[in-house]
Parts: structure tokens; C-alpha cells; sequence
């Protein structure tokens, strides 16, 4: 039977791999020991050894990409069998053939030595496989169980999809890389698993239960995203706790959060004066002169305000989503220097366009004009179509730009691709099917990462002007707010014009004011010349 | 009080146990008639003669064996080790044996013995000659290990050491048996376990043993002039630790800064760290911040066997970032 290699942890950093050369190729005979393939770590290239005899049946991982330790990058059979491997049944007709088929997960081990935060794969002779959470997105770090598409005892084929899985970006099914038994299932459906964490055991031959011992350690490695209803009453009494702020993680000295909690003072409303605005002993001994006053001013309003006692909050365990949306928000605003220009622009040429795209019978919004036009200002001034990496400065080749769809419980900014060469009616099209995926959950990694600069649009909101926050990696994003008229002065003389504010944001580690100035500039033109977007 | 070198400390505290107990005796690589390598048994082989002043063969498992089986029967043995480096070659008596007597035998064997040597770093002797082990022996049940900073903890304690019933692990700093202190003549033990404030502070503790107490005074000197008042706790004892004394002082301050010659890992400062989070963790106000030898074997070179060790502007630096001052 086929059993998969997978890409194996290679250096005690190491998470991922990438596959930079392929020594063997499908259909060739593989001895155990042998290197197999080359892979680049984040260390170093490294070559993958084969833990057992077979013919490589299948590459699962081409060259150039990417795996994450513990993922299948191949699998391993024997001659002339698919790699889909063989039914169960024969599975079952052939017991002599179990112990050597054994052999490999028995070698996995090791590698799970290296690295136990890692699937612990095929725990020994024929207990079982384990199926780890896959990374799905550059950026997933773990994923949530919305369904199980298979129950435990139900018969799995390599391929086949056995659960759903919410990640921060959408929901995509997980599938199996093997074929068995469902033997038990790890995290449950609404429970979150880590990237490379089991979330279920196949059964080896047989449809042998894996063992009790893997039972116990595995849950241990997935945490419950929503916790059942009576953990979260018990847990209730410390929602009272001033543990966090809105804008993120409150730190407080054990000490001085001591002697906050026996003064009874609120340490939401102190101002850390530690490292990342810890708040230390100086700070609460400080804010305690002043709390008799505060107490004293809040006792009547907050007794006149309730005759019964405050309900309870309800707390709702953070999305995965919007878990990733606020470390990423919470990393780059105070970590990417942002600076700010805004201009007001005359959008009534471009609004003509738009009644004679219907006129046409084409659905052209003002949002696609104002991407159409970011995109050829961006190909115009290329300093702008950049990125920091590291202490490199990308400069992109294409212009991608991502316009920001707000979904239930967070947004996501899908990418047009090559936006400055595409029409209006391509650009609508295109934007209204990524936005009404994006709603669903069903858009592909590759649709929503590596954009040159965003768009966010409020206008539809009614909101005058904004200003918005990078969206990281990108350098730059376009804070658009609504048309509304407004008088205008025109050859000393008032007149009125359907105006809209954009605000541009920009990473000023990469790019200046001044090449911001002129790239609004530029936008700005297009938008009130709309006849340019032509040229 | 008479002012006494660290070396004379020590030389008085064994002539006065020897005097006082006819079963204490002295063995060792030059202790006799070479008066010491160190000059610490100065003047005892006249005194009390070779039976008991017994100068030993290059051979520290054989000696240390020799003293261990002399304990195991009832006589009160001092083993000197020229430097704890060379101890090495006696692990197994000290760690196997002497460790461990008193538990393999139900408690009917007693092993009261006391090695002691100089250890730590300094004089250019490179990587073989120059580390502090103190952890090493502190890791092992069985044995208590002292390591005072003055001539009158040397005394003190190494009358203690040899009073003890059970096997104590002496280290002395090879660069302290020139330092002067007062020592109070006669009898004058202290007792192992216990630290001892050697300077009262509010603003934080740093917490340390042997030679390293030097910097941390002389730290303590100029944090003082910045208007940051130190407390400093010379642990004398590194097992037992005194956990009551470390915990007060923080409870006291709240903040601690432990400063270790040794190597960083599985260092003594590591368990004061856990002792400190685990039992006052509300007590503090920062983070506890180690000054550790750098995790690299010595230099030969003088420039960088300096560099490798803890000194006042490392032991500043660390007091300031617990502090949270600026500059550090």
C-alpha cells in the first residue's frame, strides 16, 4: 500500500520546506536511505532520505514549492500500484504484508523527535496515521474544525475530503492523503487545532485504533476556540478583571497588578510607564492618589444609572479571522511608519463615465474607476509599487491592486491582478465576483495575497475622508471616502462639485511624501480626466 | 577584630578545628611541606605534623577516596583540591561516594568531609584552569556547598564545613585569598544555609556569592551616586539555599538582579530565578534579570577573560533594565 513521505523537520526552527529539486522522479526505485529530493530549509538545502524501499508513485510537492514539516510530499508504493492506493479490502485479504508496510511510520519517529509540536504522524506498527492540520494560507498558524465530513469508523480514499476547516482567510476542506479508516477523530468540530497539530487518526491496516497513549496527548495540542457553556461560566467572574484593553494586551507587573487589585483600582485607565507600557509599581502607587476622588466622583452616577446590577457581558470567543486581523493590525501600526496625505477630488467626469457604462449596460461603480485609476498611477510612478522585505526593497513588477471587502466577522482584501491593463468592465466584474467569494469564504489563498496596494472604500457609508491602516506587506493603501457635493471655487466664482476626499497612507520606510504627493497627484488627474484612463 | 587575609581566614579556621578535634586532618597536593599551594596551610605541618598534615601524590580520585573512606570511619578529613578544575578527576568519589553514603546505607554510614579549593576565573590560566563549578556540585543531593565572598565567611563557614556531619563542597575564589576583611578571632561559625545581607537597599537586590559580591558592591557604589539604592545578598551557602533571605529581600524591593560567575545554563542564579517567580511572583515588578560568565570556554587572553566574566558596568546595566532607566 502507498504511504506517504512527508517533508521531515530538518532543523529545530524549521517549519516549512521548500522542495528545490526532485532527485527522483515518479516511477523510479527508491532504497531506504537514499536522498530523494533536495529541500531548502530556513536554514540551509538539505537533502530528504527515503525511510524505506518502494517506487516514488507520486510527487505530490513540485519543485519550487513549498510543504510544511510533517505534510506529504510524496508517496511510496510498490510497482505498478496507483498512488491512490489499493482498496481496503485487500488491504484486509493481506495481513502478512502489514509488518513490512509498517516499517515505514516506525521510522517516522525519529523524525518526530525533532520536532514534537509536529503531527506525531504514524505512531508505531499499524496504529495509525495522523492527519495534521495543513497550512492553507501564508499566514494560518491554525485552523478551526467547522464539519466533519467523515464520522470515526467511516472509510476514507486518499483525496477525498474529510472536514472542513475554517482558516483566517476562508473555509477549504481538508482531504485525506491516504487511504483507511476514519479511526478517531482529535478536535472536534468547532475546536481549533495549530498548524501540523493531529486533528484525527487514520487507521492502519486492519482499521487498527491508534493507541490510547496518542489519545491523551493530542487533545492537549488543540484548544478549544469555544469553550463549552460551563467552562465559560466558571471562567465568567474573570471577565471582570481588567486583563485587556481594546487596543490589545494590557502588561502589568505581577506587582503592581497586586496592589491595583487590593486598592481596587481599574488598570485600564493607568498609563504603563515600563517597557511596551508595562505597568509597574510607580505607576498604580501613583494612580492610587487619585482613585479615592474618582471612586467618590463614580459612586453616584453609576448608582443612579443602576437600579439592578450591570448584566454580564456575553463573550464570544475571537474568530480565527479576526484573531490574525488584530495581531497583524496590532504589529503594523505601531511598527510600520505611516505617514499621510489627503486630496480632494472632482469626481464629476468620472461619474459621467459611470451613467454611460449603464447606458451600455455595463455595472461600472465609482470604486472600480478609483481602482482602474490607482492602478495605472502606480504603473506610472513604480517607487510607489513597493514593498519592505527585510533590507530589501521590492519592487513589483506587475500592479496588483486589493480592494478591501468587509465580511461578517472581519474583511479581507481580495487582489485584481494587473489592474492597470484591464478595462472598467473586467475590473467590475472581476472585483464584484472575488467580493461576493470573499463573503462566502471561498476564495484561494493566491487570491488574496501579494497586492501592490489596497483600496478601502467607506464612501458607501456616507464617510467624508478616513484614514486607513496598511495592509502588511503592502506599502501603501487609499483611504476613499464618499462624493458629495460641494461649493467649490472656480475662477473666483462658486460653484458646486461632486468632491471625494483620499487619503493616501504610505510606509515611509519605503516610500517619501513627496513621491506620495505626486502619485496622488497623478490619481487625482486620472480621476478628473477620466478620459486619461484611455491612454 | 584582626584584619586577616582570606587565606589566613582559612588557614586559622583549620588550625583551631584541628586543635579542637584530634580526628580533623588536612590532605592534599602540596599542603605540607610546600606550605599550601595557596599558602592556606601555612605553617599547620609544623604544628600538627605529617600524620595529619599529609601531603598527597598527583592523584585527586585517590586522595579524595583516601578521605572519604577516613570519614566512612570516623575521622573528620579535609581534602584540598589545588583547584576545583582538577576535582574533576575525583567526581566520582565526591558524587558517587561521598554524596551518598549516608542514603545507600539506611543512615548507618556518616561521611564527614569537607573538600575544598579555589575555583573561578582569573590570573590568564585559560579554559581548563579557569571555571566556576559551583552548579555542577550543587546539582547533587548529598552534598551541601558553600562559597563565602570575606575572610570572615571563610572562617565561618569552614568551621561549620567541618563540624558538619555530612560532606561540604567548599569553593574559595582563587582571586580572594590576597583580599583583607576583619575576622573575629576564636569561635566564630557560621552556620550553612544562610545568606547574609552585606548591604541594604530598597530599589532592588542582587543577589550573588563569592568574588562576584566585589562587583556587586562596587556597582552598588556608583547606582548609588545615580541616587538607585541597592540591596545585596551574599548567598554563602549554595545548597541549601536560603530561600527565606531571597525571598525577603525581593519581597523587599521587588525587583532582583542575581549575578553568577558561572556559566548561564542549569546555573545556581537559574534556581533562584524559579525560587523568586514561583514564591513571590507577586512581588515583583520586572522581570528577574541574571548576570552571568559568558556560555563560551575562557580566554587565555587577559582583555577577553575579562570580557567573558560578570563586572560592575554588566551588573549595572542589568540593575537599570529592571528599573526600567533609560540607557540600560
Amino acid at each position: 500500500m502507498a504511504t506517504p513521505i512527508q517533508m521531515p523537520s530538518l532543523s529545530p526552527t524549521m517549519k516549512e520546506g521548500k522542495i528545490v529539486k526532485w532527485l527522483k522522479k515518479e516511477g523510479d526505485k527508491v532504497s531506504s536511505g537514499e536522498a530523494i529530493a533536495e529541500c531548502e530549509t530556513d536554514k540551509s538545502n538539505l537533502e530528504i532520505e527515503a525511510y524505506d524501499d518502494g517506487i516514488l508513485l507520486k510527487i505530490l510537492v513540485a519543485e519550487g514549492e513549498m510543504a510544511t514539516v510533517g505534510a506529504p510530499i510524496a508517496m511510496l508504493g510498490e510497482k505498478g500500484e496507483k498512488a491512490e492506493a489499493p482498496k481496503a479490502e485487500k488491504k484486509a485479504e493481506t495481513p502478512k504484508a502489514e509488518p513490512k508496510k509498517a516499517e515505514a511510520p516506525k521510522a517516522e519517529p525519529k523524525k518526530d523527535e525533532k520536532k514534537p509540536e509536529s503531527a506525531p504522524a504514524a505512531s508505531g506498527g499499524g496504529e495509525g496515521i495522523a492527519i495534521a492540520m495543513p497550512s492553507m494560507s501564508p499566514t494560518m498558524t491554525e485552523g478551526k474544525i467547522v464539519k466533519w465530513l467523515k464520522k470515526e469508523g467511516d472509510k476514507i480514499s486518499s483525496g477525498e475530503a474529510i472536514a472542513e476547516v475554517e482558516t483566517d482567510k476562508s473555509n477549504l476542506e481538508v482531504e485525506a492523503y491516504d487511504d483507511g479508516v476514519l479511526a478517531r477523530i482529535v478536535v472536534k468540530e468547532g475546536e481549533t487545532a495549530k498548524v501540523g497539530a493531529p486533528i484525527a487518526y487514520l487507521a492502519g491496516k486492519g482499521g487498527a485504533k491508534p493507541a490510547p497513549a496518542a489519545e491523551s496527548k493530542a487533545p492537549a495540542e488543540s484548544k478549544s476556540a469555544a469553550p463549552k457553556p460551563a467552562a465559560a461560566a466558571t471562567e465568567a467572574p474573570k471577565a471582570k478583571e481588567p486583563v485587556s484593553t481594546p487596543g490589545g494586551r494590557l502588561r502589568v507587573s505581577p506587582l503592581a497588578r497586586r496592589i491595583a487589585q487590593e486598592k481596587g483600582l481599574d488598570l485600564s485607565r493607568i498609563q504603563g510607564s515600563g517597557p511596551l507600557g508595562r505597568i509597574v509599581k510607580r505607576d498604580v502607587e501613583s494612580a492610587r492618589a487619585e482613585a479615592p476622588k474618582a471612586a467618590a466622583a463614580s459612586k453616584p452616577t453609576a448608582a443612579a444609572a443602576a437600579p439592578g446590577t450591570r448584566p454580564e457581558p456575553k463573550s464570544v470567543p475571537v474568530s480565527t479571522m479576526r484573531k490574525v486581523i488584530s495581531q497583524r493590525m496590532a504589529e503594523v501600526k505601531p511598527g510600520v511608519p505611516h505617514f499621510y496625505l489627503s486630496v480632494d477630488v472632482e469626481m464629476d467626469a468620472a461619474l459621467k463615465i459611470r451613467e454611460e457604462a449603464k447606458a451600455v449596460e455595463s455595472k461600472v461603480s465609482v470604486n472600480d474607476i478609483i481602482v482602474k485609476a490607482s492602478a495605472m498611477a502606480l504603473r506610472r510612478y513604480p517607487k510607489m509599487n513597493v514593498a519592505l522585505n527585510g533590507d530589501a526593497i521590492l519592487h513589483f513588477e506587475s500592479v496588483d491592486v486589493g480592494i478591501a471587502v468587509a465580511i461578517e466577522d472581519g474583511l479581507i482584501t481580495p487582489i485584481i491582478r494587473d489592474a492597470d491593463k484591464k478595462g472598467l468592465s473586467a475590473i467590475s466584474a472581476e472585483a464584484r465576483d472575488l467580493a461576493e467569494r470573499a463573503r462566502k469564504r471561498a476564495l484561494k489563498p493566491a487570491e488574496y495575497t501579494g497586492g501592490s496596494l489596497t483600496v478601502s472604500n467607506l464612501g458607501m457609508y456616507g464617510i467624508d475622508s478616513f484614514i486607513a491602516v496598511i495592509n502588511p506587506p503592502q506599502a501603501a493603501i487609499l483611504a476613499v471616502g464618499s462624493v458629495a457635493d460641494k461649493v467649490v471655487v472656480r475662477d473666483g466664482q462658486m460653484v458646486i462639485r461632486k468632491v471625494m476626499t483620499v487619503t493616501l497612507s504610505g510606509d515611509h520606510r519605503v516610500i517619501d511624501g513627496a513621491i506620495g504627493a505626486e502619485y496622488l497627484r497623478e490619481l487625482r488627474a486620472l480621476l478628473e480626466h477620466p478620459m486619461r484612463l484611455l491612454f | 577584630m584582626a584584619e586577616l587575609m582570606y587565606r589566613e581566614a582559612l588557614n586559622q579556621a583549620l588550625a583551631e578545628e584541628m586543635e579542637r578535634d584530634a580526628n580533623v586532618f588536612l590532605i592534599g597536593e602540596e599542603v605540607g611541606r610546600y606550605q599550601g599551594a595557596f599558602k592556606v596551610s601555612q605553617g599547620l605541618l609544623d604544628k600538627f605534623g605529617s600524620a595529619r598534615i599529609i601531603d598527597a601524590p598527583i592523584s585527586e580520585l585517590g586522595f579524595t577516596g583516601l578521605g572519604v573512606g577516613a570519614a566512612m570511619v570516623g575521622l573528620r578529613p579535609v581534602v584540598e583540591m589545588m583547584t576545583w578544575n582538577f576535582a574533576i578527576l575525583a567526581m566520582d568519589q565526591i558524587v558517587n561516594n561521598a554524596a551518598k553514603l549516608r542514603h545507600m546505607s539506611g543512615g548507618q554510614l556518616r561521611c564527614p568531609i569537607v573538600f575544598r579549593g579555589p575555583g573561578g576565573a582569573g590570573g590568564r590560566l585559560s579554559s581548563q584552569h579557569s571555571q566556576a563549578l559551583e552548579s555542577t556540585y550543587a546539582h547533587f543531593p548529598g552534598l551541601k556547598v558553600i562559597a563565602p565572598a570575606t575572610p570572615a565567611d571563610a572562617k565561618g563557614l569552614l568551621k561549620a564545613a567541618i563540624r558538619d556531619d555530612n560532606p561540604v563542597v567548599m569553593f574559595e575564589g582563587e582571586r580572594l585569598y590576597a583580599i583583607k576583611g576583619e575576622v573575629p578571632e576564636g569561635e566564630h561559625v557560621i552556620p550553612l544555609g544562610k545568606a547574609d545581607v552585606k548591604r541594604e537597599g530598597k530599589d532592588v537586590t542582587l543577589i550573588t556569592w563569592s568574588r562576584m559580591y566585589y562587583f556587586c558592591e562596587e556597582a552598588a557604589k556608583q547606582l548609588e551616586s545615580e541616587g538607585i539604592s541597592v540591596e545585596i545578598l551574599d548567598l554563602r551557602t549554595l545548597r541549601p539555599l536560603d530561600e527565606e533571605a531571597i525571598l525577603a529581600s525581593v519581597r523587599k524591593t521587588n525587583r532582583a538582579v542575581i549575578v553568577e560567575e558561572g556559566w548561564p545554563l542549569a546555573g545556581v542564579g537559574a534556581q533562584v530565578v524559579d525560587i523568586i517567580q514561583s514564591k513571590a511572583f507577586d512581588d515583583l515588578d520586572a522581570p528577574v534579570v541574571r548576570v552571568t560568565g559568558l556560555d563560551v570556554n575562557m580566554s587565555y587572553a587577559a582583555n577577553l577573560e575579562n570580557a567573558i566574566q560578570p563586572d560592575a558596568p554588566k551588573i549595572i546595566a542589568a540593575v537599570k533594565k529592571v528599573l526600567y532607566r533609560e540607557g540600560a
